[in-house]
């Protein structure tokens, strides 16, 4: 008997998808990060949810709380990742962090600490309907005050600022 | 002619000649360099600093990468990697780069991550190496016969250690690696058309960020794999960058002699963007130094108006190309033609 897969994998990168999607019937999922903090500054949940279906700020924390990440940066070896949720003005927003600020790549590993897939999950957790349709995934939130020539992002972050100032370092180090 | 062959193909006294010019040209005073410094070590301050290049013509405080997150990566570190290995045939004559063929994990395991060659991966957190002539100091009873009279270790510059100290470090953390064999050949063959978008832009994408549907496991993964020193902009302090930008350099290589098999009559510049394309990825055209007809710094032919965004500190360990002929990206499509003598690069032996 062939068991079903427990991973799927996924790359960021210049040019590559924005949204990755979180309806997954894996319990695992692996991201590749180029450029993290540099080119990509952190994942966002996106959903087509709102509060009255049952995605509240106490169900996007207690999503955030069933999940666990880790980040595997040469930079750091492997540590946590942060998953929180932010209360914005326009409402509650789940946010992953990507390490270290790094030139060349990191790993962001996510599994649920349910044991359930993520599409389970995410079901059981945001919506008070099973059965309505929606969809939810992580947006790749694009950085601001990365170095490369003609991007620079918000106006006033400095969109070729060198994160620490210090040269090359600057590039690999947080 | 240079030959560059895959590391674990390398004999004992060939592996030796290469560390032997690697310790040397570590230990070489930097012309008008500071005290302390090498010629090595302005080699990786060259690396930090290509991020953030001042060019005449840009807006005022602008910078341009050079050398990455673009096209002209490819070209830019076929240069760069030329340079070094002039400067290591000055120290040993006849040495050549060797590359690691990312495929031959069982080999690089048991051959090149050895102490006898570059020493061992990592496993943690980033520390520094345990053994072999890579670490600072090396115990004079391990110093092998060819170790150059004076010389205590392979020291890091302070100024570039980019935090991990001043023995060179590597760490683990983990990521998928290697590269299947059928991802690396389809990368090698990788020719995605789209009207008006030259295919070069996705090879180079994939060759340096990597791709899960071809593979994600090239470039940026590999530096992520080795860790440490190898996951900075001061990542050529780890002698592993020079063996690891080889293959990069050979698969592309081997991407051009396929395209200029697969495309009869057509000339090395064919398989490069022409300069006015946009970009598929960011609707722009390649930033200056990335197109074909353009100058790359530092090799520029002295012309003036040229800075980098760096730590001043850090400056006086650059190099000076001021005098050296300007090279374009042209100038780099034949690795048999790069400059006089030119190399190319010889197939891997059987496992």
């Amino acid at each position: 008997m062939i068991e079903p897969p427990t991973t799927v994998s996924t790359t960021l990168f210049k040019g590559g998808p924005t949204l990755i999607d979180l309806l997954l019937d894996v319990t695992e999922l692996r991201i590749t990060v180029t450029g993290p903090r540099m080119l990509f500054d952190r994942l966002e949940l996106v959903t087509t949810l709102s509060a009255l279906d049952g995605c509240t700020v106490p169900r996007l924390r207690e999503l955030a709380g069933s999940l666990e990440g880790t980040i595997h940066c040469g930079l750091v070896g492997v540590q946590h990742a942060q998953i929180r949720v932010e209360t914005l003005r326009s409402g509650g927003s789940l946010q992953v962090d990507l390490g270290p600020p790094s030139m060349y790549q990191s790993e962001l590993v996510l599994r649920t600490r349910t044991g359930e897939t993520f599409r389970a999950l995410v079901r059981r957790l945001l919506t008070s309907d099973p059965t309505r349709p929606f969809v939810a995934g992580l947006h790749a939130v694009t950085a601001v005050g990365h170095l490369e020539h003609g991007h620079a992002g918000t106006p006033g972050h400095g969109g070729h600022h060198h994160p620490t100032g210090d040269g090359g370092a600057g590039h690999g180090r947080p | 002619m240079d030959v560059r062959r895959s590391a674990v193909d390398l004999a004992p006294e060939e592996r030796d000649r290469f560390l032997e010019s690697l310790i040397r040209l570590k230990h070489r005073p930097a012309p008008g360099g500071p005290p302390g410094a090498s010629v090595y070590d302005q080699f990786v301050a060259l690396h930090g600093a290509v991020f953030a290049v001042l060019a005449p013509g840009l807006p005022p405080g602008d910078t341009v990468n050079f050398g990455h997150w673009n096209i002209g990566f490819c070209a830019w570190h076929r240069k760069y990697l030329r340079e070094f290995e002039k400067s290591l045939q000055a120290e040993v004559a006849g040495v050549t780069l060797p590359y690691w063929d990312w495929t031959d994990h069982v080999g690089a395991v048991g051959k090149l991550f050895v102490a006898e060659f570059l020493g061992a991966l990592g496993a943690g957190a980033p520390a520094p190496l345990a053994g072999g002539v890579l670490r600072n100091p090396v115990p004079e009873a391990e110093r092998p016969a060819w170790w150059p009279a004076g010389a205590e270790g392979y020291p890091i510059h302070p100024l570039l250690q980019a935090e991990f100290g001043l023995a060179l470090a590597r760490g683990s953390d983990g990521v998928g690696w290697p590269p299947t064999a059928a991802g690396v050949q389809q990368l090698e063959q990788l020719v995605i058309q789209q009207p008006g978008v030259h295919p070069f832009w996705y090879f180079w994408l994939v060759l340096e960020q990597g791709h899960q549907q071809v593979t994600s496991r090239t470039h940026n993964r590999g530096h992520n794999f080795i860790g440490g020193h190898m996951s900075t902009g001061f990542s050529p302090n780890d002698p592993v960058f020079w063996l690891h930008h080889a293959n990069v350099d050979r698969l592309w290589a081997n991407w051009q002699a396929r395209r200029l098999a697969d495309v009869p009559g057509s000339a090395p510049q064919d398989h490069y963007p022409p300069p006015a394309e946009l970009s598929p990825l960011d609707g722009d055209p390649a930033p200056l130094g990335h197109r074909l007809d353009d100058q790359m710094w530092p090799w520029v032919g002295g012309a003036p108006g040229f800075d980098v965004e760096i730590d001043p500190a850090v400056k006086p360990l650059l190099p000076d190309f001021s005098s050296a002929p300007a090279v374009t990206v042209r100038e780099m499509l034949e690795t048999e033609a790069v400059d006089a003598e030119g190399y190319r690069y010889e197939a891997p032996g059987p496992p």
